[in-house]
């Protein structure tokens, strides 16, 4: 993952919820759907997204897929019922941390 | 959109194999990755060759290349064999199946007990307890080796189910074996407790492992590629 180091706790969630917004994704179509979404801004590096998205597997979030497509064979996740609601929760989390850390960047002043 | 040809997936089969993936199923995603990259890369510029968006792919997967890919699966794979294990293992600790297993346990410590020469039969079941996973893993390495002979595939979770996710380093009960064999060991009560608590967790692990996780992941994986042969 490129541009911030605070892009990296985010991925997990920016995987789930991109597959949560899809019936299934592959590895390659994540990266590219990444880029559209934020303009080039956040570039998920190769390295970083495959063992994200193993980890998410054998954490029983993700179903696997595989299909012939044209010459090769693809691997197509998809999320489970527990990553339904793990999707739900990591987003809950982040949008407590965005929250949070609003306060800090701009705090809202009182007169009392 | 430009589209490879056979011959070119092929190379890169070759090349992720060059690239110590040993592995299969870890090959076919990166291969169709890489795929996909390279024809969107082809498509966008005319001047590129496919050598040249070949090596530009491969240098996004970092300076440890697939290694790590490779390394952080294998990693999950087996946290996830012993999750499996360790919630089978719970299993039995519930009703009905706690009962059987407490009678089993406890007819072993009655008949244990009772043994006068205790030195002999504990250097048996050590013996035996340390060459069955020992048997059990050159066999499935054969079963593995023989895949590979015949369809040119070797499976990372093959490897995984082979090794027990990591589970067969701590069985090894050769590492236990000096504190076994102690001449004048005292069997109290105490020591016959340990010795019969230690046997049957050492043996339901391995009893789940073979017998239960084994069997439920390879078919599970079976379920996933359909190139994968249940043996």
């Amino acid at each position: 993952m490129s541009n911030s180091k605070l892009y990296k706790g985010s991925l997990i969630t920016i995987i789930l919820k991109l597959l949560d917004e899809s019936d299934k994704m592959y590895g390659y179509e994540i990266t590219q759907k990444v880029k559209k979404i934020t303009q080039g801004e956040l570039n998920i590096t190769e390295g970083a997204l495959y063992p994200a998205l193993h980890k998410l597997e054998a954490q029983g979030f993700l179903d696997v897929e595989i299909a012939k497509v044209e010459n090769r064979t693809r691997k197509y996740y998809k999320l489970t019922e527990k990553g339904n609601k793990e999707t739900s929760n990591k987003l809950s989390e982040l949008e407590e941390y965005i929250k949070t850390m609003q306060t800090f960047i701009s705090p809202k002043f009182s007169l009392e | 959109m430009i589209k490879l040809t056979e011959l070119e997936i092929e190379k890169l089969h070759v090349f992720v194999k060059k690239h110590y993936v040993d592995f299969y199923d870890v090959e076919l995603e990166l291969v169709d990755h890489l795929a996909s990259s390279i024809e969107e890369k082809l498509s966008n510029n005319s001047e590129i060759t496919f050598e040249d968006a070949l090596e530009i792919e491969f240098k996004k997967f970092g300076i440890m290349g697939f290694s790590s890919v490779v390394e952080e699966k294998t990693k999950h794979l087996n946290r996830y064999y012993r999750k499996l294990v360790w919630k089978a293992f719970l299993e039995y600790l519930k009703p009905p199946k706690i009962l059987f297993l407490a009678l089993l346990v406890y007819t072993f410590y009655i008949v244990f007990v009772a043994i006068n020469n205790k030195e002999l039969v504990v250097n048996i079941i050590v013996i035996l307890l340390f060459i069955t996973p020992f048997l059990l893993m050159i066999f499935k390495a054969k079963k593995v080796k023989k895949t590979k002979k015949e369809t040119n595939k070797k499976w990372l979770f093959d490897n995984v189910i082979m090794q027990l996710g990591g589970i067969i380093h701590f069985i090894n009960i050769g590492t236990y074996t000096p504190i076994l064999f102690q001449d004048n060991l005292h069997w109290s009560t105490t020591a016959n407790i340990l010795f019969v608590g230690s046997f049957s967790i050492y043996v339901m692990i391995l009893v789940i492992s073979t017998q239960i996780v084994n069997p439920k992941l390879a078919k599970q994986f079976a379920k996933q590629y359909s190139d994968y042969i249940l043996k």
